[in-house]
């Protein structure tokens, strides 16, 4: 059992590590995001999953398992609403040719998506 | 085994010191506020590794419920607020 643990505690050091170097080193917010959003996730879970190995059976794992689930839903839904602020507000997107693409372009024809210029007079959040 | 926790959490702790270069450099806000995501994601682990580490998880496994819950709810509600916030300047005049 304390093997299990460990390899799930190279997994997740690994993948936090792949993390840590993304947010650093990727050119954009999007593909930070991306970098945060599924290599943290599969991290923490990793080390979570690997924690609960190394305590056993017991209520400490009860709360681990907690824990995991919390993590697990609720860190790519956070870095989803800062992407979508992020695109919404007019970030810049990496392209490989090096011209930039503002978020604002992306969101052109979305039906749902009205920040082109506010059509109606007094209507609120008419786009930031 | 306590060598493998002790090793994985000062991993944990260099991992944290290299998501604040982003906050601290990041050229958006939000790119900090990715930064200071990951940041609390990574604290949260090194709470559970503390508790386990001083073989006393019951109080840090609490703690740390609490603070992947705060992390949630203080990054969306500052994602939401800058949504709604300042446009970039020369960007979103009002015609």
């Amino acid at each position: 059992m304390n093997y299990v643990a460990i390899g799930l505690f190279v997994g997740g050091g690994f993948f936090l590590i792949v993390s840590a170097l993304g947010l650093l080193r990727l050119p954009d917010f999007f593909t930070r995001a991306h970098a945060v959003g599924k290599s943290e996730t599969l991290g923490a879970l990793l080390v979570l999953t690997g924690l609960a190995f190394h305590n056993g059976f017991a209520l400490e794992s009860a709360k681990l398992f907690l824990i995991l689930l919390f993590v697990g839903v609720t860190n790519p839904t956070a870095i989803h609403i800062l992407s979508r602020a992020a695109l919404r507000s007019g970030a810049t997107i990496w392209t490989r040719e090096g011209k930039a693409v503002e978020g604002r372009e992306v969101l052109e024809g979305v039906p749902g998506e009205s920040f082109d210029p506010p059509r109606g007079e007094g209507e609120e959040g008419g786009s930031g | 085994m306590s060598t493998a926790l002790l090793s994985l959490a000062i991993l944990i702790a260099l991992l944290m010191a290299a998501n604040f270069v982003v906050v601290a450099r990041g050229p958006t806000i939000f790119d900090r506020l990715l930064g200071i995501g990951a940041m609390a994601t990574n604290a949260v682990l090194l709470l559970v590794l503390i508790g386990f580490i001083y073989r006393r998880p019951d109080g840090y496994l609490d703690l740390a419920i609490t603070y992947a819950i705060l992390n949630f709810i203080g990054v969306v509600a500052i994602a939401k607020y800058q949504e709604r916030g300042e446009p970039e300047p020369g960007q979103g005049e009002e015609p």
